[in-house]
């Protein structure tokens, strides 16, 4: 437990730093260097030019948090639920999953939104642009999550299984109470990449029309001719991740109270 | 008491069992009875089939042919509920198998409450009876890996009495330990004995066969060679590789 303890303050420590050290080396740039200053923030910090119309992005706002928390959401779910299938060595439902990863870690993002939007009507399947997006997003990204998911199961050690067994669990019990929370601390890590992909990727929802953030402030940009939409933006970005990385991290500290490494 | 239990029918009986690994046969027709109250050791040299075989009677390994009953029930028949067989027949592993992720209260109370459905107030407080029974109540709390390898095959011990099983399996359960860490182990295994429990054992563990087991098998090259009580296996053997086997390890 000491131990435990410890460590998740150095880690801390090492956030701290860090920050500080990027943090100074601003105010050096800032300072010390002889750039042209007033230019840049013209271009690149000109919130002057942005007042009264912040509120443009509100919508966008949360429609992309929504985009992103049911991508994440679905690429996730997806993720593990194939993972589990794959467990079972299912010869034909093996061989659907694995032609389901190989297709989809290979089609560009913006295709697929394009074509779910756009062919699947065709098909007499209608889809809103947002859910065409969500839909997109996840099957995408739940090709990565599979594999996360599949290597996080392998990673845990065949005694548990047998263990578990010999206990009278049966192998539903067995992955959710033995496999799945042991497999969470290989999975995390990865996953988390993954997930913030994703919500990056949201911005790709432009090309079906879906009013969200970055086309809004390649717009605004336009108008008042400065970069600073995009920088704001940013912003925006870093807010929906952080949850995600609060969240992974905690979650990783909790595995490091039982796990060996 | 032993005698008398033994005239009833048997808790556990293996008839014709085989086993093979691809061309590999590693049990040959092994047909044994186990009575309640039973404390029977299995020895053998390294690859005989000792691990698998036990792992057989409770179906973690599937065997090739022939037929296991456990308390009236083919084990072996496809039809039959493995899950349900298997919480009245705890294991013992010889690298403990406990879960890292759980204390070790939370070891021994996963079964009786996922499997059993008991009240968290009931398992917790026979989870506490059990700890405290292997000598480690200050325990309850730790995580495996801040265990020792005794204390976890402690943990592993209570964790398998948890579910009240008919008979405990132990494949090893001191191999895997320093030296100063098997007594501990073997005083538990013990006391269980003399309070008659069933167990099948496989160990090399003279002084604890000598004290504690009833019986001896003797398995070389997948058949049981020898089978008799404790004392005479050990003390007179019969069959020139049990004595080639004991001039090994003695
Ligand atoms: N899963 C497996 N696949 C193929 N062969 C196996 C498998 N498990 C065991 N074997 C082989 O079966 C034989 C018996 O193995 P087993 O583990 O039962 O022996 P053992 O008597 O327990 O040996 P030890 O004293 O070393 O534990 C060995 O030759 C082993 O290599
Ligand atoms: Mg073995």
């Amino acid at each position: 437990m000491m131990n435990t303890k410890k460590r998740g303050k150095n880690k801390y420590s090492t956030t701290i730093i860090s920050s500080v050290l990027l943090i100074l080396f601003f105010i050096y740039f800032l300072f010390f260097s002889n750039a042209d200053w007033s230019l840049f923030k013209e271009q690149f910090l000109n919130f002057e030019k942005m007042e009264g119309r912040y509120y443009i992005f509100i919508s966008p706002f949360f429609l992309v948090l929504k985009i992103s928390f049911f991508s994440c959401f679905f690429a996730s779910l997806i993720g593990l639920c194939f993972a589990v299938i794959r467990n079972y060595n299912f010869k034909i439902l093996d061989m659907l999953i694995t032609s389901y990863v190989v297709l989809f870690r290979s089609i560009p993002a913006m295709v697929l939104v394009v074509l779910v939007y756009f062919a699947l009507p065709f098909v007499g399947l209608n889809l809103p642009s947002t859910n065409s997006v969500i839909m997109s997003l996840s099957l995408l990204f739940g090709a990565y999550t599979t594999e996360i998911f599949r290597s996080g199961i392998n990673s845990v050690d065949k005694l548990q299984i047998e263990a578990s067994k010999s206990l009278g669990m049966n192998s539903l019990k067995t992955m959710r109470f033995i496999i799945l929370p042991q497999a969470m601390r290989v999975v995390i890590p990865p996953l988390t990449t993954v997930l913030i992909d994703v919500l990056k990727t949201t911005s790709i929802a432009y090309v079906v029309g879906v009013p969200e953030l970055i086309a809004r402030a390649r717009q605004m940009e336009g108008v008042i001719g400065s970069v600073t939409p995009l920088i704001f933006v940013s912003i925006l970005y870093f807010l929906i991740i952080l949850p995600v990385v609060i969240l992974s991290s905690r979650l990783e500290k909790r595995s490091r109270k039982w796990s060996k490494a | 008491m032993t005698e008398q239990l033994s005239q009833n029918e048997p808790l556990l009986s293996v008839v014709d069992l085989v086993k093979n690994f691809d061309d590999l046969c590693v049990l040959k027709n092994i047909t044994n009875e186990f009575h309640e109250g039973e404390v029977v050791s299995i020895m053998g040299p390294s690859g005989s089939g000792k691990s698998t075989f036990i792992r057989c009677l409770n179906h973690i390994e599937e065997p090739t042919s022939g037929k296991i009953y456990f308390d009236g029930i083919e084990v072996t028949n496809p039809k039959t509920d493995l899950d349900t067989v298997r919480r009245d027949m705890g294991m013992v592993f010889q690298n403990f198998g406990l879960f890292p992720h759980l204390t070790a209260i939370e070891n021994i109370m996963l079964a009786p409450l996922k499997v059993k459905k008991q009240k968290k107030a009931e398992a917790r407080n026979f989870a506490l009876k059990l700890l405290e029974r292997v000598g480690l109540s200050d325990k309850a709390d730790s995580y495996p890996k801040q265990l020792s390898g005794g204390q976890q095959q402690r943990v592993a011990i209570a964790r398998s009495l948890a579910m009240k099983p008919r008979v405990l399996l132990f494949d090893e359960p001191t191999s895997a330990l320093d030296p100063e860490m098997v007594r501990e182990v073997l005083d538990v295994m013990t006391s269980l004995a003399q309070e008659g429990m069933t167990m099948i054992v496989v160990s090399h563990e003279i002084n604890f066969i000598r004290e504690a087991s009833s019986r001896v098998l003797v398995l070389v090259d997948g058949e049981v060679i020898e089978d008799g009580p404790s004392k005479e296996v050990i003390d007179n053997p019969s069959h020139p590789r049990t004595k080639e086997f004991l001039g090994k390890i003695l």
